[in-house]
Parts: C-alpha cells; sequence; structure tokens
C-alpha cells in the first residue's frame, strides 16, 4: 500500500476511535472478578500506591485500609446525602484502646487493644515504639516532616508495660494536633514482629521489604493480590479489631482516563469510581442509579501559590492587586460546576469559638480595582507571568484557563506552563515556578497544623517561599492557649490568619466536594481528613 | 526498478522511455483545450491541489475568521453544537469552531517547516553519505557509519524520540519543528543515500567526468537532480506524519502549551469528555487532522507521485 495512503488510513483509524469513544459504555469495562461474598470494584487513577510510607510519599488508599492507627477520629452523617464523615475535633481508640491526659496536658498514656496483625501478631508496646523508631531513622520517610515540633525524638516515648506506653510534649497547645496526627496515615503501627525477621544491615527497619510486602499492620483489610499501580485486591480480615468490615472484597483498578471511569460506574462495570471530572460528577448526582456522595466542609481546596522569591509576587502590592484579578466565582461555576464554593479568602473553619475571620481582606473578582491597584503600585503597564501546571489534572488546567481570561482586564498578562506531574512536583518543591495551581488539603486538621502546613520556616512545602516573623509570632500565641479551640486560641489563630490572608502568599480559589461516585447498592462513603476511603465503612446491598 | 534517470519535471517523466504513465486525462479537460487553442493547458488533476491550497489559506487567514477568539474562556463549557457555537464548547468554555480554525496555522505551519528541513536536511545527508560511502579513509569511514546511524534511527519509536527532544528543547512551536524535524530527516536520507549509490553508477557520470567535470559539479549537476526525487516524492509523507506527530504529542500532553489551539492537544483534552458521550470537542479536531492529512497526501501525489 503506498505510504500516502497509510497515513490516510491512519488519519482516518484516528477519527474513527474518536467515534467509539464517544459511543462507548461497557467497552470501557472495567470489570472485575467476584471473589466470593460482598464485593466492591473500584475504577481508581493511577496515584503510585506506596505501601511503605517510610519508603518513600504515593497514593495511600489501600494503604490505610491495610494497616491501622493509635486512634481514629470518630465518624458522624453528613447533614445531607447520607455520607459518613470524620468529626476532625475528636478522636477515639482504634488499636489503642483508650488514652489519659495528665493535669498539666503533658503527658498522654495509651492502653493498646488487643488488636491482631495480618501475620497474625498481637499488638504491643514494642510495635508502637520500633514503628517510630522506624519513621525517625528512615532517611526516604515523609512522616517525621509533619510530626514536628509535637513528635520529634523517641525520648518523647516511655514503654511501662506491653500494652502501656506515653508520649510527653512539650507544650499543652501541642496536644491536639498530636491526637490528630495520631489518626492519620502518618503515624500507622507496624507488625514490628514480623519486620524484624525480614530487617538485614542494609534495611534494618525492613522498610524496602515492606515496600513489596504489604501485609505488616493491623487494618481492617489485607492484599491478596497485588499488581503494582494496576490492581489490587483486598480481603477483609475476620479477625480486625473493630469488627469484620461489610464487604469482603475490595478490587481496585487503575483506570488513567477519568472519562472512562466516570462511564464505568455508570454502566455498572464498576461499583465506585474516584478522581472524576466535576463535569461527570454532576451528570452522575443526577443520573438513575448512581450516587455523588457530599459532605459539610471538605478540607481540599484548589489554591495558588504565588512564589514570593522572585518577580513578580516579591511585590506584596501585586500579589494583593491579583488577589482581585481572580475570577473565583466562574471557577466555582464552570470549571467545578457547582461542586465547589468560594470560602471567603481563608480556609480555617469558622464555626469554632473565637474565630470570626474579621479583618481578612475579601478577595472577590474586580478587574477595574486589580488595575488600579497596580497602577498604584507602580506597574501601570500591567505585569507579565506564568502559571504552571500539572499536566495530569484537568480541571486545573481548566482553572488557570479560567484565570489567564479573566486577569487580562485586571493588567496580568498570563501564560500557561503546562508541565508533567513529576516535574510539577520538583518545582513545586524547588520554589522555582512564578505562580502555580494547586488542589491539595491538609491531613490533619488542627488550627496550628493548617496554618502552618503551607508556610513552615524552611519547608520544602512552603510553598509560595514566604516566612513572616509577624505570622510565626501570632502562631506562637495560638500554641501558649493548652486548648486550641478555646476562645483565647481563636483569636490567636484569627490573627495569624489574618496576616497569612492579607499577606496574600497564597490565594485560596475554592474548597471542593470529593470527587467520588457509587453506584446506588454501595453505601457507607466516609470521608476522612487525608482524603482517603476507609474501606471497612463501606457498604452493598 | 528502472534505471532510466529520474527527471524533476513530472512532465517530462512521463514521457520517458520505458516509464507508463496512469494518469487518464478528464475528457471535458482535454475537449476544453482542444476547443480553445490559446488557452494554457490545465495540468490533468490539478483539482487535487485544491483542497490542500483551501487548508494553506485557512492556515493564513483562519485566525482572522474565527467568530470567538479560540484562546479565550468565551461561554460555559462543554455547551453541544449550535448557535453561537457550531462545534460546542470545551471542557474549559472555550469555542470549538474558532479554536479548530485557529488551530490551522499551528499545525500547518509545523507541518511546512518540519517538511522543508528534514527534506533539505536529508536530502544533503542522503547525497553526502551516498557519495562518500565506497571512499577509502576518514571521510570514507565516516559516510558508512552514517549510513548505519540512519537505519539504527528507524529502529526507535518516533514518539518516543520527540518526547525526548521536545522534553530537552520545550515546546514552542519551533523547538517543536525542530525536534520533529530532526526525527524525520533521517528517513528522508535515507532514500536519498539509497538513490544516490545507484544513480552515481551510471554510465552518463562517467561521460561527465571524462567531459572534465569535478566531482562537486558532478555531484550537483547530476546526481543531486536525480536522487533527490524520493525524498521530494516523500515529503508530503513527512507533511502528514509531522501534523500526525505534533498531534501526538499534544494527545500525550506535551504538546503546545494551553490554550494553544493545536489539533493533537485538542483531542487530548477533549478525549475524557469523549468517554461520556461529549464527543464535539475532540471530534471535530480528528476530523481536521483526516482533512488535512488527505489533502496534503492528494496534492502531494499530483505534484511529486511517480508515474508508472
Amino acid at each position: 500500500m503506498h505510504a500516502l495512503k497509510k497515513i490516510a488510513l491512519a488519519a482516518t483509524g484516528l477519527l474513527a476511535a474518536t467515534t467509539l469513544a464517544a459511543c462507548a459504555d461497557s467497552a470501557n469495562s472495567a470489570g472485575g472478578g467476584d471473589a466470593g461474598g460482598k464485593t466492591i470494584t473500584m475504577v481508581v487513577p493511577d496515584t503510585s500506591w506506596s505501601f511503605a510510607i517510610d519508603n518513600g510519599f504515593g497514593g495511600s488508599e489501600p494503604t490505610i485500609n491495610v494497616q491501622g492507627t493509635l486512634l481514629r477520629k470518630p465518624y458522624v452523617e453528613a447533614s445531607s446525602g447520607g455520607a459518613l464523615q470524620q468529626n476532625v475535633d475528636e478522636f477515639e481508640g482504634y488499636l489503642a484502646e483508650s488514652y489519659e491526659v495528665s493535669d498539666d496536658g503533658l503527658v498522654y498514656t495509651f492502653t493498646l487493644s488487643d488488636a491482631v496483625s495480618q501475620a497474625g501478631n498481637e499488638i504491643t508496646t514494642d510495635d508502637v515504639l520500633w514503628s517510630w523508631e522506624r519513621r525517625i531513622n528512615s532517611p526516604r520517610s515523609v512522616s517525621m516532616s509533619v510530626q514536628a515540633p509535637m513528635i520529634t525524638s523517641m525520648d518523647q516515648f516511655a514503654k511501662i508495660d506491653d500494652k502501656t506506653f506515653t508520649i510527653t510534649i512539650e507544650r499543652a497547645g501541642y496536644g491536639v494536633t498530636m491526637l490528630a496526627l495520631l489518626s492519620d496515615l502518618t503515624a500507622h503501627v507496624y507488625d514490628s514482629t514480623l519486620l524484624k525477621e525480614h530487617a538485614t544491615d542494609d534495611d534494618p527497619y525492613a522498610v524496602e521489604w515492606s515496600a513489596t510486602n504489604v501485609n505488616h499492620g493491623f487494618g481492617p483489610y489485607e492484599v491478596v493480590d497485588l499488581q503494582p499501580n494496576a490492581q489490587v485486591t483486598l480481603k477483609a480480615r475476620e479477625d480486625f479489631v473493630l469488627g469484620k468490615p461489610d464487604v469482603d472484597t475490595i478490587i481496585m483498578k487503575v483506570v488513567p482516563d477519568a472519562g472512562t471511569r466516570a462511564n464505568a460506574v455508570r454502566s455498572g462495570d464498576a461499583d465506585l469510581a474516584s478522581g472524576l471530572q466535576p463535569a461527570d460528577l454532576v451528570e452522575l448526582a443526577e443520573g438513575e442509579g448512581t450516587t455523588v456522595p457530599v459532605i459539610d466542609n471538605p478540607n481540599a481546596y484548589v489554591l495558588m501559590p504565588l512564589v514570593t522569591n522572585k518577580a513578580p509576587f516579591d511585590d506584596v502590592a501585586v500579589r494583593q492587586a491579583f488577589g482581585y484579578a481572580v475570577p473565583y466565582e466562574a471557577i466555582v461555576e464552570d470549571v467545578y460546576q457547582g461542586k465547589a464554593v468560594r470560602n471567603g479568602p481563608s480556609f480555617l473553619r469558622r464555626d469554632r469559638p473565637g474565630y470570626d475571620g474579621s479583618g481578612f481582606t475579601d478577595f472577590a473578582y474586580d478587574p477595574a480595582k486589580a488595575k488600579q491597584m497596580l497602577a498604584d503600585a507602580g506597574y501601570p503597564d500591567g505585569v507579565e507571568f506564568t502559571i504552571t501546571v500539572s499536566a495530569a489534572y484537568p480541571d486545573i488546567r481548566e482553572t488557570a484557563i479560567q484565570i489567564q481570561t479573566a486577569a487580562k482586564e485586571a493588567g496580568f498578562e498570563i501564560e500557561i506552563n503546562q508541565v508533567p506531574d513529576a516535574a510539577y512536583a520538583a518545582g513545586r518543591v524547588d520554589h522555582t515556578f512564578q505562580a502555580f495551581i494547586v488542589r491539595d488539603w491538609p491531613i490533619t486538621l488542627s488550627p496550628s497544623y493548617e496554618l502552618l502546613v503551607y508556610t513552615a520556616e524552611g519547608g520544602s512545602n512552603n510553598l509560595a517561599d514566604w516566612e513572616d516573623p509577624d505570622f510565626y509570632a501570632a502562631l506562637e500565641k495560638g500554641y501558649e492557649e493548652a486548648d486550641p479551640f478555646s476562645e483565647a486560641a481563636g483569636k490567636a489563630w484569627n490573627a495569624a490568619e489574618r496576616i497569612y490572608v492579607n499577606e496574600a502568599p497564597i490565594l485560596f480559589i475554592a474548597q471542593i466536594q470529593p470527587n467520588v461516585a457509587m453506584s446506588d447498592d454501595v453505601g457507607g462513603f466516609a470521608w476522612r481528613s487525608d482524603n482517603q476511603l476507609d474501606f471497612s465503612q463501606l457498604t452493598k446491598s | 526498478m528502472t534505471t532510466t534517470p529520474h527527471h524533476p519535471d513530472p512532465s517530462a517523466a512521463t514521457t520517458s522511455p520505458g516509464v507508463e504513465t496512469v494518469d487518464v486525462e478528464p475528457i471535458a479537460v482535454v475537449a476544453e483545450v482542444e476547443s480553445a487553442p490559446h488557452t494554457r493547458r490545465v495540468p490533468p488533476g490539478s483539482w487535487r491541489l485544491a483542497p490542500a491550497l483551501a487548508l494553506v489559506a485557512l492556515a493564513v487567514v483562519g485566525p482572522w475568521l474565527v467568530p470567538h477568539s479560540a484562546t479565550e474562556v468565551v461561554a460555559s463549557p462543554a455547551i453541544a453544537p449550535g448557535g453561537d457555537h457550531w462545534f460546542g464548547t470545551d471542557s474549559s468554555g472555550l469555542d470549538v469552531f474558532s479554536r479548530v480554525l485557529a488551530a490551522t496555522r499551528n499545525d500547518i505551519v509545523i507541518a511546512i517547516a518540519v517538511t522543508v528541513v528534514s527534506t533539505v536536511t536529508g536530502i544533503f545527508g542522503g547525497l553526502l553519505i551516498g557519495m562518500n560511502e565506497s571512499r577509502a579513509g576518514l571521510v570514507g569511514w565516516a559516510a558508512r557509519i552514517s549510513a548505519r546511524v540512519l537505519d539504527l534511527v528507524q529502529s526507535v519509536p518516533a514518539v518516543v524520540v520527540a518526547l525526548t527532544l521536545v522534553a530537552f528543547f520545550g515546546t514552542s512551536l519551533w523547538s517543536m519543528s525542530i525536534a520533529l524535524a530532526a526525527i524525520l530527516a533521517p528517513n528522508q536520507a535515507r532514500l536519498v543515500r539509497t538513490e544516490v549509490l545507484q544513480v552515481r553508477t551510471e554510465a552518463y557520470l562517467d561521460a561527465a567526468r571524462m567531459s572534465g567535470q569535478t566531482e562537486l559539479g558532478l555531484t550537483v549537476r547530476h546526481v543531486l537532480p536525480n536522487s533527490s526525487w524520493p525524498a521530494l516524492e516523500n515529503a508530503t509523507v513527512v507533511f502528514g506524519a509531522a501534523i500526525l506527530l505534533t498531534s501526538t504529542l499534544g494527545f500525550l500532553g506535551v504538546g503546545l502549551q494551553p490554550p494553544t489551539p493545536e489539533w493533537g492537544s485538542m483531542i487530548s483534552t477533549g478525549a475524557s469528555d469523549a468517554a461520556v458521550g461529549r464527543w464535539w470537542s475532540a471530534l471535530f479536531p480528528a476530523a481536521a487532522i483526516v482533512v488535512a492529512v488527505a489533502a496534503v497526501a492528494m496534492a502531494g501525489q499530483l505534484l511529486f507521485g511517480r508515474r508508472r
């Protein structure tokens, strides 16, 4: 066949493939085997699962269902739709049966339950202490970067007996954040008996071994089949300390394309799909046979760091002007199709004592005002800069396009630089971008943690490379309060966040809902502050 | 394969001894020519140039014809085709019709640049290699190594090479053109080199040598015109391949930066939508690629197609 004809044929094939994709439903079958009992098949994006967070960070959904934590945040029902959500201010026993606090609020005494690991070993104090030793001594672990200043060394731990130990903290004001961290994925307790058997001189904490031998925890499920970043099958454990979960088998399949995932749950080929696009969520919420869970106060935000270590955002006046050039409502309505809200310019919950958001600059889209502010700041001809986005997140690219279009009227000429996710992640840490957009959430929801998670001095996660002495001083005043939810603490958090918001190193654009859809016969969607799905709460009728 | 020297003039090629023609002149055209002896004769099958010319015209004036901005949000996202938005809007609220039209220029500019650069460098590269392969010494050795390298390059998938080059040079219009030219030039050189190996054994070259022509003059006057033909013929394939490669890179998310209109990037961003029934943002740019490649293929066959 002539080469020209081949090309024409290939191009026709491309057209045909696109047409077929448009018509596809079950052709994109996620499939799923039935391993006996109740089975839920999920289709998920590729998040590079990591089963040993001490070996490097990655997608944690399977991990949090294989591992367990000392405490957990109790679930309550969301105000509409039947979804469950964590009460992030309270903590209850999980692998620890209970805990007590000393009168001065500095010493926490934990009593362990009789939880048994996947390998059949009962939890002991040695497991807890060894797990902390491992994360402190593992150079690739990301856990300890979020534990400071609450837990920084093994000296804070003391063993009383096989089932009892204490953790001592420096200030009573660290207590709630520590308890929250002990409930989250950075503080899993490992089966040290099993892992010690596989420790070597080169790998004294069996970190590398545990990355591929994943059943080394005390969680509700065990992995029975693992094809890295393609498919994992989890089986419910009869001997789980909180009782066997309702769903016997969970099959997670990686399906890279969001549209195909949406189609899979719509057609019934999958029971649950995550990482969906807003437009698909709206359609699935309105469609028959599918449900899109909604929760009351999600912690995921679309946010835009304006990196302060270089022009033009080293000038606070430019940052503040840009705060008026972002079309917040258009992003909420057109990109997130109502699956997000604008929660004012800040991100802390406003329903806590003493905290009222007073003094915050209420950034809203006002291009005339932004233009005037730019002129007053010495930029009458406007400002040019580049927004970097990851190619992996279409909603973020769409947000950038909305901003590019709207900010032009305010005098901002914006280029969009879309880069592969790995390059994006590197630039985010190295602070090499002028500005970027990210969808992110603080895993632990205590005011001090949330205020510091993107602003810690010298931290790689200091997104805008912004360090402000007044802000850190204001934060200290909050730490001085033993109860972070007291009236006085609330005022201190308000004062700290006021500086944060008004200096505008990061614009908090929209608060977004979980991007999950389920078939109607699946229940028990349980939102966690780490935005991972707790399989042990799922039900299937 | 015929040993008759090729000639760059297609009409001459059709009359070369031993080469049969497959083109049949339309009767109507013949009749018209016969009845109007003073009218310039229209080459047979000229109508096949029309789609390509229309495409080039569209690339030139397209961006000024668009009803909406091709790079700004103009409406709500995911509006179905019809009304103000003939091809609908994409998931960002960009007008698909305007973008398909405006993308013509970017895709065509890349394709023309790639075709010219890769064909010119391919012809001269192939000529150099072919003429020097049988030489002794360092030059001959380098030519033979280069010939093997050309073969080797063919075994590496073009998309992988393109991804690497684009990662290195960036994703501007010109850097992508250079990257794609670098990928497609070796094949052009290979075609020419093969032809040179054959042409340089022809008796008329010996005759030219005996008449006192220098090796350089002989190469330029006789070998170049008679051996560059395969690369010229293949130029339209390169043109189509450049469009498809650009689109592939766009589809893989490493094409031109958003919201620059480019057909492949449009398919990439529209693919997820297509999977859930919002077909228009991917289908129209895909159709544009088909039309463009077919138009160029037709024109290429007319201009450079080998008469048999």
